[in-house]
């Protein structure tokens, strides 16, 4: 595979928050726990098949995602540039991606707000006020665990729970996404976000588990499909033409479940 | 609760006709693209159907199991036995402010709004269907499009109001409006509140799916979140959840999976956002009751709306189907539980068609008829049924009366004393005079010949089970029937003593009788071992006798017995489609309409085989036709018991067959071509059309004389 790949991240470097254990759990529990969620993992991962980007993404922009497939990491520049407006404020997800391209370093030095909320390997590095940042940012951008094929679903698997206003608040939402997130079902997902709870959380499932599967939409008046009602009004989905991990071994299945 | 008597709400229901523009809109959408959505996943409903009934099996070991997660994800865990008790529970929990709420049939059921408003707590509806009618002071109308009742210029004058200024007949614009006004309130809201449509018992998480994303805030803004989830929603898994998530979405707005599915494990850790605080209010309200009476099936629903946008009886009343907190045919049933027996007996226990219309549309196969025939019997008879539906139900569990009555009628008739007698009847059931048919002659309804050889060469050897209707004030249908079958090569056996089904009383809840004329139908037809089939031609009948093994499952002297004699029942149109058929050598001109009844094309699976028979006559033209409702409201005695529901839905069916511009309405139940006669004569249209049972035609293109 000639496909760039991230930088492995050190998962946590500062460590997430410890959340809080059941009591009596123990890490003893936590070891076949995560031979399992390995083994899981690895089956998903192997039947990932040809096309099988391509029918997500069908089916993603049949659900209203706005889906674009840059061919280099100057093009997703690029295209992130076009959709967020001069001036306007960005809330920014840490995502495999996003540090790939430096997307928020980039859009700072273009003279955007952009306020760089914690990610779960990303501990605050200052005290926010998130909520007041989140209302007013015109903007969200973040990663996805995995992206579904037969859904067309956008995963987030996440212990804070940023992502999850991140791709909420903002009337539009920005996800960059790579080219071997995909998995079939939404039971594949489910999967995913255990292997990322257990290789990284030590927990069974991550706290804030999202699928979002298009813009937010109601039909309320007049059964008429409008989009935007609480949620984002346009989703776009960037394809980054690279991959979270090379290989199947215990290292990659580590890397290819994170955001 | 208090509301007003069944029959003005019903009166109500009925004549709201933009709300009834709305709802045929609705499902004539819906319902197609559910049905094109549903083969994608084709093993959903049975995966959906074994996770609700083991999670059921396993409720206590599971609401354990789910607490105990809960807490040690950081969650404060009560569970309420009563609505009272979730109630208390929440005042505890919020004491002012606001809450910002999501659509939730929970919440409505525990009346925790209206308890928090006494307290002065400002409570704000989020889904845009239940805020609108918050604005509008109404209730919502159906489980996932609760303003579906509203039109929209009723919409735009409400936002108008709250804008201050004349906005466009746009929802596009309307939306903002309605974002802007929601978005103000989740900035300063201390509280969110949901339901839940699954809680995962083993990771103590709940799940919830929607489309426009007000769950998503409402547990991510306010400091506290609270859930409010009956225990009848806890399943083992973050699978299983999934699963009855997706399930919602295929079955009830035709969706993959809706456009958020959030699973919430707790309160936000230190440095993370989300609520402080999350509190989750396991409810039981009646459920472990339900289950321990053998109703826990009414507790499987996924409330997911696809059986209200099936049923016949919603497309014409709407919500006025349901007690406010819980709607339709499947509502009654839970609110039998969770509000209690004297409500929902009063209120709409006896408005289920037992069309079976609901039955395949639910992604859990609920038997929501079948339910209500066995709840009924919970009711003491003088509070079900009226006299006249006590009186017709003596009647039919007896042949000899009805041939009694028959004759009578027909003397009456001969004198001319037929509308004298219409005039003694109370007014609001005089119209429905007209569906008594115009009797046989005595001689006619006399009872059939015991044994009946073929006409030409004998290829097999069958019983007929000849009903109680038919057998007298239809008799001709039987005799055409016979003719039908012997010239088909049929040697016919039609023992005595058979009598009525029982389907009437079962359906009506009089189950003892149903059972007992279950057992002398059973009796009558042992000892004819050489028959290869039990042969109807009534689907009601048939449909009943099929589920005999069901009826006395009980009943050690006949269960075995019951599974056998049902296992040989045949409608006639199914017996003859598999056999070879009297060639038809008369032809009879004309356009013919085929309509399913309920019980043969639904209950049965029959609907093939009616047409393939009616095709093959010379000279007929048959034409399909666009059916709106599933059942023609006829449904056993439901026109004497409910003769305004019926009587829409017989206007309905009788307004999409004369669409086809036929010569001959045909059908396969006494009760159906009885109710399109009705139907017609309602519509002034009488003479437009014969109304025939197949049977008969068959029996003109087949032969001479009997």
């Amino acid at each position: 595979m000639n496909a760039p790949r991230a930088d492995r991240p050190a998962p946590f470097p500062n460590g997430v928050s410890e959340p809080d254990r059941p009591a009596g759990a123990s890490d003893a529990a936590a070891s076949p726990r995560r031979e399992e969620a390995l083994a899981a993992l690895g089956r998903v991962r192997l039947r990932a098949r040809a096309g099988l980007l391509e029918d997500a993404l069908g089916a993603m922009a049949e659900l209203g995602f706005q889906v674009a497939r840059p061919a280099a990491n100057d093009d997703i520049m690029r295209k992130v540039r076009e959709i967020i407006p001069a001036g306007a404020n960005v809330v920014y997800h840490p995502c495999v991606v996003g540090r790939a391209i430096g997307v928020d370093e980039m859009l700072r030095a273009e003279g955007r707000h952009v306020v760089r909320l914690p990610g779960d390997g990303d501990p605050a590095r200052q005290n926010g006020s998130w909520r007041e940042q989140l209302l007013a940012a015109q903007c969200g951008i973040t990663g996805a665990t995995a992206l579904v094929a037969d859904t067309g679903s956008l995963v987030l698997a996440e212990e804070l729970g940023f992502g999850r206003a991140a791709s909420n608040v903002p009337p539009t939402h920005i996800a960059l996404v790579t080219s071997d997130s995909v998995v079939e079902t939404l039971l594949d997902a489910a999967v995913m976000a255990r292997g990322y709870a257990a290789l990284h959380l030590h927990r069974p499932l991550p706290r804030y588990l999202s699928f979002i599967s298009g813009p937010s939409r109601t039909a309320d008046i007049g059964f008429t499909l409008v989009r935007g009602m609480h949620g984002p009004r346009t989703v776009h989905v960037l394809v980054w033409d690279g991959i979270k991990a090379v290989g199947n071994d215990d290292a990659a299945l580590r890397d290819w479940v994170l955001p | 609760m208090k509301l007003p008597p069944l029959s003005q709400r019903i009166a109500a229901g009925l004549a709201d006709a933009p709300a009834d523009r709305v709802r045929r809109e609705v499902f004539t959408s819906l319902r197609a693209r559910v049905a094109a959505a549903r083969p994608r996943y084709p093993h959903l409903q049975d995966r959906i159907r074994a996770i609700k009934s083991e999670a059921l099996e396993h409720l206590d070991e599971l609401v354990g199991l789910a607490a105990g997660r809960l807490r040690a994800n950081g969650c404060t865990v009560v569970v309420a036995r009563t609505a009272a008790e979730a109630r208390a529970h929440i005042l505890d929990i919020i004491t002012g402010g606001t809450v910002v709420k999501s659509k939730s049939n929970a919440v409505k059921e525990i009346g925790a709004v209206e308890a928090l408003e006494g307290r002065h707590v400002e409570v704000v509806e989020t889904d845009l269907g239940d805020r609108i009618n918050q604005l509008n002071g109404t209730y919502g109308a159906h489980i996932l499009a609760p303003a579906i009742q509203i039109p929209i210029e009723r919409i735009r004058e409400l936002y108008s109001e709250l804008a201050g200024e004349m906005l466009p007949d746009d929802p596009e614009e309307l939306v903002k409006v309605a974002r802007d006004d929601l978005r103000a309130v989740f900035a300063g809201a201390g509280y969110g509140m949901s339901g839940a449509n699954a809680l995962a018992a083993e990771t103590g998480t709940v799940c919830v799916v929607e489309n426009e994303g007000n769950i998503r805030m409402l547990s991510s803004l306010p400091d506290v979140y609270i859930a409010v989830v009956p225990i009848t929603k806890i399943v083992r898994t973050l699978e299983d959840a999934l699963t009855v998530l997706q399930g919602a979405s295929v079955y009830g707005v035709a969706q993959r999976i809706g456009t958020y599915a959030s699973c919430i494990s707790g309160p936000a850790p230190r440095g993370g956002f989300g609520p402080r605080a999350m509190h989750v209010i396991l409810v039981d309200n009646g459920r472990r009751r339900a289950i321990a009476a053998g109703f826990g099936e009414a507790f499987e629903c996924i409330s997911c709306g696809s059986c209200l946008d099936h049923c016949p009886v919603y497309a014409v009343i709407g919500d006025k189907y349901g007690v406010v907190t819980h709607i339709g045919g499947i509502g009654i049933l839970q609110a039998s539980f969770t509000s209690g027996l004297e409500l929902t007996a009063a209120q709409g226990l006896s408005l289920c068609l037992n069309c079976r219309a609901c039955v395949d549309p639910c992604p859990v196969n609920i038997d929501t008829p079948g339910m209500h025939a066995r709840l009924r019997e919970e009711v003491p008879a003088p509070q079900r049924l009226t006299r006249l539906a006590r009186m017709v139900l003596g009647l039919t569990g007896s042949v000899a009366s009805m041939r009694a009555t028959g004759t009578a009628l027909y003397a009456a008739d001969r004198l001319g004393l037929r509308r004298a007698g219409e005039k003694l009847l109370p007014p609001r059931l005089r119209e429905t005079a007209s569906l008594l048919p115009r009797m046989p002659t005595p001689r006619e309804m006399a009872p059939a010949p015991e044994r009946i050889e073929a006409i030409g060469p004998q290829k097999h050897t069958v019983a007929f089970f000849s009903g109680c209707i038919m057998s007298t004030w239809l008799a001709p249908i039987n005799w055409a029937t016979l003719r039908v079958l012997a010239r088909s090569g049929c040697r016919l056996r039609v023992p005595r003593g058979q009598g009525c089904c029982g389907a009437l009383h079962h359906h009506m809840g009089e189950g003892r009788r149903a059972r007992e004329l279950a057992r002398r139908a059973i009796d009558a037809f042992s000892g004819l071992d050489d028959c290869e089939a039990i042969v109807t031609n009534s689907a009601g009948c048939g449909a009943a006798m099929k589920e005999y093994a069901d009826l006395l499952r009980d009943d050690p002297a006949y269960a075995e017995r019951a599974r056998e004699f049902a296992a040989r029942v045949r409608d006639a149109s199914e017996f003859l489609a598999a056999h070879d058929v009297a060639a038809p050598v008369i032809s009879i001109p004309g356009r013919a309409v085929y309509f399913d009844p309920c019980h043969l094309g639904i209950a049965q699976g029959i609907t093939e085989q009616p047409r393939r028979l009616l095709r093959n006559l010379p000279g007929l033209e048959v034409v399909d036709f666009r059916r709106r409702e599933a059942c023609c409201g006829s449904a056993g005695i439901y026109n004497l018991i409910h003769p305004d529901v019926s009587g829409r839905l017989a206007d309905l069916l009788v307004a999409d067959l004369l669409a086809a511009n036929p010569d001959f309405i045909v059908t396969s139940n006494p009760g159906c071509l009885l109710q399109a006669r009705w139907g017609l004569a309602r519509a002034g249209q009488a003479s437009r059309a014969r109304v025939v049972h197949l049977m008969e035609l068959m029996d003109r293109a087949t032969g001479t004389a009997g």
